[in-house]
C-alpha cells in the first residue's frame, strides 16, 4: 500500500473499547452497561419494528418523533436536538465541525476522564490539553476555567471516577470565555440525581452543549442512541455533516419506547444506586479506597489492582482496568445486580485467600 | 444573542443532504393516504422474512454493547466471498465507509475524481475533510476510464466509480475497470461503490470485481444490504479491500457503529437466497414493464442494471414530481445531480409500478 494517510490519523491511536467475551459465562463488569434487560414496552417496540417488517425502508433521516419526545420532555425546541447512532457520534460530529484544522485549536478535558475526547480531537487534527484532578475530591483545577480551549469536554458523573462537579462550575467554564464551547457529557446523569439541571445551561448560555445516551440506564446498549441539546445555531452546523440516515428504524423506536418507560427506568436506575453504595460499602472494608460515585460504576483502587484484574479475568470476572499512571492502582467496576455484585465480592474474598 | 463559536470553514460550503421525501410527511403534507413511495430504491418486496423472524427474537440482550468489530457477521461474510477476513469492514451503512475513507485519507491539498452526476455523497466527504473534488465528463453516461485517469495527479487519493452509477443506472464493464486501475497512480485508491450489485450481477457483462483485488491493493469496493437485501431501515454496509486499507480507517471507526439490530438481520438476511431471488425476479419483471410503458409515452430512459430508472422529460422535471406527489406517488428528482429534466423512479412491486405509470399518463396529459 503506497496511498497516504492523512497525518492525524496516521498518529492516531484508536480508541479501545472494553472487552466483549464470546463465550458464554462471564460475569461482565466492565463496559458500564446496565444490567438489567429492556422494559417490556421497548421489547414491544423492537418486536413490532421487526414484524411491521417496513425495515426495507430507509429511516426518518430526522428521527423526527424520537427527538420531539425528548424536546417536549425537556423543555426545548426541536431544532434543539441532534440525534446520532450512539453519544460517539454526536462527540464525533461535535469535533468535526468546530475544530478546524491548521489553525490550532485545542480541546479540554479532565485527567483522567473518557479518554475517547482525546482520540476524536487527534482526528481531527487537533489536540488535548488536559487538567488533571486529584483525590480526594478531584476538583476541577483553577487553569481549567482560564485556558483558552476551543471545546472542552466536561464528563459528568465524570468517569472513571464518578465524581459529579455542580453546575455553578460549569457555568463557570462557560461564562469565563464565550468563545469556548463547552461540552457537558451526561452519559452517567442519571444515576447522578441531578435530573434535568444542565438543561438550563443550554438556555442560559450560548456555548453549551448538552450530550446523553440509551446505552446506560436506558439499557440499550446494542442499539446505539445519543443525542446531544444545544443552541439551534450550533445544532444546525452539526447537522449538515450528519449521515442522513445515521439512526435505524429499530433504535429510533425503541428509544422512544424507552425514554417513555419513565417508571420502569426509575426503579432500575434507584435499584443500581442502591446496590452502588452497597458495592462502595463492601470495597471500602476490603482494603479497598473508593472514591463517592454519581454513575453506574465505582473506582476501587488497591496496590494489587493489576494482579487482581487478571485473577478475576480468569474466574470469569472481568472489570476494567486501565494501565494510566493514576488509573494504575484501581479497578473501574460496573455496578451489575446483586448476584453479580456478589460474585465479585466472593471472587475477591477467595482470591484474598 | 448569537453564537460566537466559530466553526470549520468548509462547512460554510455545505448543504445538509436531501434525502428522499419519507412517505409521513408527503401524507401531512397533502392530506393523501395511500402514497406509493418510488424515491429511495429501497427493496419493494419488504426485508426477508428470516431477517424478521431473527429481529422479532432480538431482544434479551440489547442493553449489551453490539460486536465492535461484527464479528460473527465478518466471517461468515468472508466465507461467502471468499476472502480473509480481515479484509473486510462494516459501517453504518455504506455512507458511513465513504465518510471514514474521506477522513482517514482526505485533507486540504488532496483531491478525489468522480464522473458528472455521481452519488452526492463522495463529494461531500472531500468537500468536508476540504479537499478538492475533479467531475470529469461522461461518455454515453458510463464514466470515462481514460479521463479519469487523466484527471489524476499525486495528490489524488481516490476514484470513486459507481458502478452501476446512482442515480443513472449504467455500468462499465470489466475492460473499463483495468483501465482506470492500470492507470490510476498507487498513491490513489479505486473504490468501485456496487451498492445495486446483486441486481448488475444479472447482466452477463458485469464485471466480477472481486477477481481484481488480487493484483490492485488499492481497489476498494464498496457493498450493502441496503438494497437487494432489503435492510435499508437497519443500516448495515460494508467494503472490501486489502487489511492495510482498512487500518486507519479501523482508528477513525466508531468502536460500536453497527447495531446489534443490524447484525442479526444481516446475519439471517445472508441465508435467505429465495428472498433474494424473489427480489431480482421481480425487478427484471418491472423493470421491462416499466421500459415498454415509458416508451409507449414516448419518454426517453437510461438503461439500467439497478433497481431504478433514470427517465430524461426533456424540459424541467419538477413540475412533473410535484404534480405525481399530488397523485400519491414520491419519486426522486435529481437536480443535486445535476439533471434537472430528469427522475429516477424505484421499480416496486407490479401494482406499484402500475400506479406511477397511470399518475404519470395523467400528469403528462394535463
Amino acid at each position: 500500500m503506497s496511498i497516504e494517510i492523512n497525518a492525524a490519523v496516521a498518529a492516531l491511536e484508536a480508541y479501545v473499547p472494553g472487552e466483549q467475551p464470546r463465550e458464554p459465562g462471564f460475569v461482565k463488569l466492565n463496559t458500564n452497561e446496565s444490567p438489567y434487560p429492556s422494559a417490556p414496552a421497548v421489547v414491544e417496540a423492537v418486536h413490532a419494528a421487526a414484524t411491521e417488517a417496513a425495515f426495507n425502508k430507509y429511516p426518518d433521516p430526522a428521527s423526527r418523533s424520537l427527538r420531539q419526545t425528548i424536546a417536549e420532555s425537556l423543555g426545548v425546541e426541536l431544532g434543539q436536538i441532534l440525534a446520532g447512532n450512539g453519544s460517539d457520534e454526536v462527540l464525533r460530529l461535535v469535533c468535526h465541525a468546530f475544530l478546524r484544522p491548521g489553525s490550532g485549536d485545542v480541546i479540554g478535558m479532565l485527567d483522567p476522564t473518557y479518554v475517547l475526547y482525546r482520540t476524536l480531537a487527534e482526528m481531527f487534527g487537533s489536540s488535548a490539553r488536559t487538567f488533571a484532578t486529584v483525590a480526594p475530591d478531584y476538583a476541577i483545577p483553577e487553569a481549567a476555567y482560564d485556558t483558552p480551549v476551543k471545546v472542552f469536554f466536561l464528563a459528568n458523573p465524570n468517569p472513571p471516577i464518578g465524581t459529579l462537579y455542580p453546575l455553578e462550575q460549569i457555568e463557570r467554564l462557560a461564562a469565563d470565555n464565550p468563545a469556548r464551547l463547552i461540552v457537558v457529557d451526561e452519559a452517567y446523569v442519571d444515576f447522578s440525581g441531578v435530573g434535568n439541571a444542565s438543561i438550563s445551561l443550554v438556555e442560559r448560555f450560548r456555548n453549551v452543549l448538552v450530550s446523553r445516551t440509551f446505552s446506560k440506564s436506558y439499557s440499550l446498549a446494542g442499539l446505539r442512541v445519543g443525542y446531544i441539546v444545544g443552541r439551534r445555531a450550533l445544532i444546525a452546523e452539526m447537522e449538515k455533516i450528519r449521515d442522513s440516515y445515521n439512526l435505524n428504524r429499530v433504535s429510533q423506536a425503541a428509544a422512544e419506547a424507552a425514554f417513555r418507560a419513565t417508571e420502569y427506568y426509575a426503579d432500575k436506575t434507584r435499584q443500581i444506586c442502591e446496590d452502588r453504595a452497597f458495592l462502595t460499602e463492601a470495597l471500602r472494608r476490603r482494603g479497598f479506597e473508593v472514591p463517592e460515585s454519581r454513575g453506574n460504576f465505582v473506582f476501587a483502587r488497591r496496590a494489587d489492582a493489576a494482579e487482581l484484574y487478571k485473577s478475576l479475568k480468569e474466574r470469569k470476572i472481568l472489570v476494567r482496568y486501565f494501565s494510566a499512571p493514576n488509573l494504575a492502582d484501581g479497578l473501574r467496576i460496573t455496578i451489575g445486580t446483586r448476584t453479580e455484585i456478589n460474585t465479585l465480592l466472593e471472587g475477591l474474598d477467595a482470591l484474598s485467600k | 444573542m448569537s453564537v460566537l463559536v466559530p466553526y470549520r470553514s468548509a462547512l460554510k460550503s455545505l448543504a445538509p443532504y436531501p434525502p428522499g421525501k419519507p412517505i409521513e410527511e408527503v401524507q401531512r403534507e397533502f392530506g393523501l393516504t395511500n402514497i406509493v413511495k418510488l424515491a429511495s430504491n429501497e427493496n419493494p418486496l419488504g426485508p426477508s422474512p428470516l431477517a424478521i423472524k431473527a429481529l422479532a427474537a432480538e431482544s434479551s440482550e440489547l442493553n449489551l454493547y453490539p460486536e465492535s468489530g461484527c464479528h460473527y457477521l465478518r466471517f461468515k461474510l468472508a466465507e461467502h466471498l471468499g476472502l480473509e477476513p480481515n479484509r473486510l469492514i462494516f459501517g453504518n451503512g455504506s455512507d458511513e465507509i465513504v465518510a471514514m475513507l474521506a477522513q482517514s485519507y482526505l485533507g486540504p491539498g488532496d483531491n478525489i475524481v468522480i464522473s458528472e452526476h455521481a452519488f452526492v455523497r463522495y463529494e461531500m466527504g472531500a468537500v468536508m475533510m476540504g479537499a478538492e473534488t475533479r467531475t470529469i465528463a461522461r461518455l454515453d453516461w458510463r464514466h470515462d476510464p481514460v479521463a479519469m485517469v487523466g484527471a489524476c495527479d499525486e495528490r489524488t487519493r481516490f476514484v470513486f466509480v459507481a458502478n452501476p452509477e446512482n442515480p443513472i443506472g449504467s455500468f462499465n464493464p470489466l475492460a473499463d475497470l483495468e483501465r482506470i486501475l492500470a492507470g490510476v497512480p498507487r498513491t490513489a485508491f479505486v473504490v468501485l461503490d456496487e451498492a445495486y450489485y446483486e441486481f448488475a450481477r444479472q447482466n452477463a457483462d458485469y464485471p466480477e470485481s472481486l477477481q481484481l483485488l488480487r493484483n490492485h491493493d488499492n481497489l476498494i469496493i464498496l457493498r450493502t444490504f441496503s438494497k437487494a437485501y432489503g435492510l435499508a431501515g437497519l443500516r448495515i454496509g460494508y467494503g472490501i479491500g486489502h487489511a492495510d486499507a482498512w487500518d486507519p480507517v479501523d482508528r477513525v471507526r466508531p468502536p460500536f457503529n453497527v447495531s446489534r439490530a443490524a447484525q442479526t438481520a444481516a446475519l439471517a438476511a445472508m441465508d435467505d437466497s429465495e428472498h433474494l431471488q424473489n427480489t431480482l425476479d421481480n425487478n427484471a419483471r418491472g423493470r421491462e414493464f416499466l421500459y415498454e410503458e415509458l416508451k409507449k409515452l414516448g419518454l426517453p430512459y437510461v438503461e439500467t442494471a439497478a433497481n431504478f430508472i433514470l427517465i430524461d422529460f426533456g424540459r424541467p422535471a419538477m413540475p412533473i414530481y410535484d404534480a405525481l406527489l399530488r397523485a400519491g406517488v414520491i419519486v426522486r428528482p435529481v437536480g443535486i445531480y445535476k439533471l434537472p429534466n430528469h427522475l429516477r423512479v424505484t421499480i416496486g412491486l407490479p401494482e406499484e409500478n402500475q400506479i406511477f405509470v397511470d399518475a404519470l399518463r395523467g400528469v403528462l396529459r394535463n
